[in-house]
């Protein structure tokens, strides 16, 4: 940074255009850049939350989210924002017109245009086109957007395309990130097919997490024009994009159009008559995201916290009044913080002014708001706890999201996940359910409004949200139940990418196979769940033909070798068919020959078992292994029995270990998951005492030795 | 100007607080950022409050700076040019206010005012009778002659670096090896620049990972360009090529008034290394970075930086489960500089506080 643009930048401050000017001097464009800033979300995903605040002024570390999205667009060198407003458009206008931005000072100007009826982006955008407001390229954000890109590279490269050629509409800003990124909304993945060299982008699909995608096709013609396309699925799409003036209109013309990606990218990029294009702009510095989930809402904190966000931070006082200061670990406290002195404030932890915290209390990695009350001894643990919130001694929090006002009661304990909505008062010594959403709000009046004592204690105030929306919305049932919640299976999600394709995907999609296997059976359509299935029955029947005619182990392990590699199926499906055609096998051999359970997990594994050695490789696979074996048995007659000979027979073939073992048994949550799997699983402890002892006889014998 | 009346005052005044604001907002959003960038801006916002401003005693305007002065710290309180600039206009201010009161009326009784400026200020409606022609007198003199004062303030910060230029042959040998470790620095490209005109000297470039790197590899393109031979060395070289460097040439964000200084982070390694080596420490620094502040806790000095430079976003499960801090500055203790570079001369660090007390009024420390 020369000295010049120092110079410049205080002469050049008159009015809002001046960040424009700049950013325009290398494009030569006179015209000034508009932004539309769509304040609703058109979910229910933050409710019961957003049933009395629109979800971009939800606070996030402490501070409205629409904020960021503002000061974002003020370092885009926007100067004209339009905010679409449709449900709590009054409290959306109100805070615009208190805020700085409405101020003279304010980068921009900013107006706010209403549109109750719209039900999605597309019916605000043809809102848009018939109000006229949009007479340039422009930039289309929702409120909830957190950014720090410098725009003006990415608006220079789409100004050039654009006088190049009039049918480039679009251009998204997409952000790269692994494909489990915490930060990456996980229901709304989606594959992206680009032109390697032009990042023009060819296709689009989202992704459905219940379908279990496996496959889209592209026209043949893609290949002809494009040498080389990337197909992706790791980035972070916050629905950042520049737009032209076409777009609302397209919008107006296909009157079907809902989604932006869904139904507006995938039709534009399927359609032969349209003839546009869309492109794409992809980020690999600095940081974009969309709070568009509970889920992302935590991780988005997270982020701004660790100061991915620079210089978007919680220490530079977005807001005039407040007093955020950074301390090392990144704590930022603001003045007035009353700390008790034998309280605990560990890392990554935001507390906000006139907050009492008092003796022997213990906050870590979370957001506190500002005036609240914090008691003695309470515990407060990746928690978001909004304004005027008191926590009376003893309660416990985690991960979870407080609204404003709430008061929690003595020694009552919050669970993971549990979404405790504005002013609703939680009794002495409850717990709160990790999947709970209290509230004191319906939405709609005409609801019965009277406390559920169960939910909230004797003396408390509230009760359970349900959401019916939800399940109207059939299609996305799955994917919202899933998703919306505060913690995605997080620990099923941490173990590696193959299990998370497998066996969270794998339960989930067994019972909705089943279920579809009951009612309508010879549905030959869904190929991709039949594929699957086949291979299922096909390896199975493998198995126990190899058995039935004593095959050589080294053949029968070809054989599922190629039917895997033929349906390209996962080694999990692999397993999961070699472990029912053994414990078939072996339940079977105790029905009709009487034989004991023992004798029979002998002579079947004594010789089968090596199968599992190209099939399980590491200790994620071998916990994978014993799920199986434990879900399978529930199954069986003598289950138990076959369990517990099963993992002593593979354990002494060294097919287990004993850390795999520990880490089922003690870690697993779906090992003690249901009574069935709790029930097989009886006789296993004794059989890990012995384990541990014989362990430590050994050791001793070592020692002396 | 006696003409003007109320309502174009208020509006000069809403715009004077509109100027305020979005110099606010832009020092938050790092949109000015840079001891040099941000000096300039400060004095030229201030040039607009003193020429905008009314007042019938000095110690009003005082105030007035005051007020205006602590709300631009408080923007980035780790920009600690920002406060000095304010402290030397109001410095300047009150030098003006004395030189007057003093050829005007020699007596004691102005300056006894002068010292117990909070109470003279609360006492100027009870004996507005006798002082106040005295004052308007000199008020009428004292506003173009404080925006004088800042015009030359504005001129030395954009020709400081020049002057410190103007020293570096005395501080460069003929064939001596050069090592910085502050690539942004614009004070020492200037300086080095300088040099290469008379002399031929070899320039080692500490790349700073990771906030610099690209400022560092434009610096030696730039260093490269003038003819002089440079070299860009990884951070963690530093201590073995020590040896063969004759001086370490250093720019600065801020000097403090024990003699410390910060720098870019990574600075104060570098310096323990010359200091291991026995090899001289020298600093450039306009006299503008120089700040009264004591560095009784230096964390709170230091930024935190955007922690996307150290590591990647898209690496999400190192995301998750890693802390990441990316400080921007190091502070540097004063028994590891050797001399710094003014423009207005060398000094050695302990000579720092004697400036301080030329440069800033004690009262002006704490705004």
């Amino acid at each position: 940074m020369g000295p010049k643009k120092g110079g410049q930048a205080p002469a050049a401050k008159k009015g809002g255009a001046s960040n424009a000017a700049v950013n325009d001097h290398d494009t030569e464009q006179e015209e000034r850049l508009q932004a539309i800033v769509l304040s609703d979300s058109y979910q229910t995903r933050f409710r019961p939350l957003t049933l009395e605040k629109p979800r971009c002024l939800l606070s996030l570390c402490n501070t409205p989210l629409i904020e960021y999205t503002f000061e974002f667009l003020a370092l885009a060198g926007v100067s004209e924002v339009i905010v679409v407003s449709c449900v709590h458009a009054d409290q959306i206008q109100e805070y615009i017109a208190n805020s700085r931005w409405s101020s003279p000072s304010s980068p921009f100007t900013i107006e706010t245009v209403l549109s109750p009826e719209s039900m999605s982006v597309g019916d605000a955008m043809r809102d848009l086109d018939a109000k006229g407001l949009i007479t340039s390229d422009f930039l289309l954000v929702s409120g909830d957007v957190v950014c720090n890109v410098p725009f003006d590279k990415v608006l220079a490269e789409h100004r050039q395309r654009r006088a190049k050629d009039k049918n480039a509409i679009m251009t998204m800003v997409l952000r790269e990130a692994s494909p489990l990124h915490r930060t990456r909304a996980r229901a709304e993945s989606a594959i992206f097919v680009l032109d390697e060299e032009t990042n023009q982008c060819v296709h689009y699909e989202e992704i459905k997490t219940r379908k279990h995608m496996k496959q889209i096709s592209l026209e043949p013609e893609v290949f002809n024009k494009h040498s080389e396309l990337a197909i992706r699925n790791d980035f972070i799409d916050c629905h950042i994009d520049i737009c032209s003036p076409d777009v609302p209109a397209l919008f107006t013309e296909n009157f079907d159009y809902n989604h932006i990606r869904k139904d507006f990218v995938h039709g534009i990029l399927t359609s032969d008559l349209l003839g546009k294009t869309i492109f794409a702009h992809v980020v690999t510095d600095h940081y974009a995201a969309r709070v568009r989930s509970l889920q992302a809402y935590d991780a988005v904190s997270k982020d701004v916290i660790s100061r991915w966000t620079y210089p978007i931070t919680p220490d530079s006082n977005l807001l005039a009044d407040q007093t955020f200061q950074y301390q090392r670990g990144h704590i930022y406290k603001e003045d007035d913080v009353v700390l008790a002195r034998s309280c605990r404030i560990n890392s990554s932890t935001v507390i906000g002014a006139r907050t009492v915290v008092q003796d022997g209390a213990v906050i870590t990695g979370s957001v506190i708001g500002r005036r609240c009350t914090i008691g003695k001894n309470a515990k407060i643990t990746g928690a978001y706890i909004w304004d005027d919130v008191i926590i009376e001694d003893n309660a416990v929090i985690d991960c979870a999201i407080v609204g404003d006002g709430v008061i929690v009661g003595e020694s009552s304990h919050i669970s993971p996940g549990a979404i405790i909505s504005y002013n609703v008062k939680i009794g002495k010594g409850i717990v709160v359910g990790g999947s709970q959403r209290l509230t004191r709000s319906t939405g709609d009046e005409d609801r019965n409004t009277s406390t559920d004592y169960d939910a909230v204690g004797p003396d408390g105030i509230g009760f359970v949200y349900e959401d019916e929306s939800e399940v109207e919305e059939d299609d996305d049932y799955e994917e919202i139940v899933n998703s919306s919640g505060l913690i995605y299976n997080m620990a099923s999600v941490n173990l590696s990418d193959t299990s998370f394709a497998s066996s969270v995907e794998g339960t989930t999609m067994r019972k909705g196979r089943r279920r579809r296997i009951s009612t309508a059976s010879n549905n030959t359509a869904a190929s991709e769940d039949s594929d699957e299935e086949s291979f299922l029955r096909e390896a199975q029947s493998s198995v126990e033909r190899a058995m039935a005619e004593d095959h050589d182990i080294d053949i029968a392990a070809l054989e599922l070798g190629t039917l895997r590699m033929a349906k390209n199926a996962p080694f999990h499906e692999v397993r999961a068919a070699t472990i029912t055609a053994l414990l078939g096998r072996i339940s079977n051999l105790i029905n009709s020959n009487t034989m004991k359970a023992r004798q029979a997990v002998e002579s079947v594994l004594n010789r089968w078992a090596k199968l599992f050695k190209r099939q399980v490789f590491d200790q994620a696979d071998q916990v994978d292994l014993l799920l199986l074996i434990q879900r399978d048995c529930t199954r069986r007659m003598q289950g138990s029995a076959i369990l517990l000979h099963a993992i002593n027979n593979l354990y002494d073939q060294d097919i287990l270990e004993e850390n795999s073992i520990m880490k089922w048994w003690y870690k697993e949550p779906q090992s003690q998951g249901d009574a069935d799997m709790v029930k097989v699983g009886e006789l296993v402890p004794r059989w890990l005492e012995w384990l541990t002892t014989a362990e430590e006889e050994s050791e001793e014998e070592s020692d002396e030795e | 100007m006696s003409s003007s009346s109320a309502h174009t005052f208020k509006e000069k005044e809403r715009d004077l607080n509109t100027h305020i604001e979005s110099f606010i907002a832009q020092m938050k959003r790092r949109q000015i950022k840079g001891p040099h960038d941000v000096a300039i801006a400060t004095a030229q916002l201030l040039l607009r409050v003193v020429s905008a401003a009314r007042w019938t005693h000095i110690d009003q305007l005082i105030l007035q700076i005051k007020v205006v002065g602590r709300r631009l710290q408080s923007a980035q309180p780790r920009e600690l040019t920002c406060g000095n600039i304010v402290r030397r206009v109001l410095a300047l201010i009150r030098e003006e206010s004395e030189d007057t009161s003093d050829s005007e009326s020699g007596d004691g009784a102005n300056n006894s005012l002068l010292i117990t400026s909070m109470f003279s200020l609360l006492q100027t409606d009870f004996d507005n009778g006798n002082s106040s022609d005295n004052s308007k007198g000199a008020k009428k003199d004292l506003k173009p002659y404080i925006i004088e004062g800042i015009q030359e303030l504005i001129d030395e910060l954009r020709n400081s670096s020049e002057s410190i230029a103007g020293k570096s042959v005395e501080m460069i040998h003929e064939n001596e090896t050069i090592l910085t470790a502050t690539p942004n620095s614009n004070t020492v490209l200037k300086f080095l620049l300088r040099a290469a005109q008379k002399r031929k000297f070899t320039v080692l470039i500490a790349e700073v990972f990771p906030n610099d790197i690209e400022v560092a590899h434009r610096f030696s393109i730039k260093l490269a360009e003038a003819g002089i031979e440079a070299t860009v060395i990884t951070d963690a070289m530093v201590y073995s090529i020590m040896g063969r460097v004759g001086k370490v040439i250093l720019g600065t964000c801020a000097v403090l008034a024990n003699g410390g200084l910060l720098a870019t982070s990574g600075t104060e390694m570098i310096c323990q290394c010359a200091k291991a080596h026995r090899t001289p420490v020298v600093v450039c620094t306009g006299i503008y970075k120089l700040s009264p502040m004591y560095p009784f806790d230096t964390e709170s000095l230091v930024e935190v930086g955007d922690t996307g430079k150290v590591l990647n976003f898209e690496d999400g499960s190192l995301v998750e489960k890693v802390d990441v801090v990316n400080p921007l500055f190091d502070y540097v203790p004063p028994e590891l500089v050797d001399i710094y570079i003014t423009n207005l001369g060398g000094f050695s660090p302990s000579f720092m506080y004697r400036l301080v007390l030329d440069n800033y009024r004690q009262e002006d420390v704490k705004l």
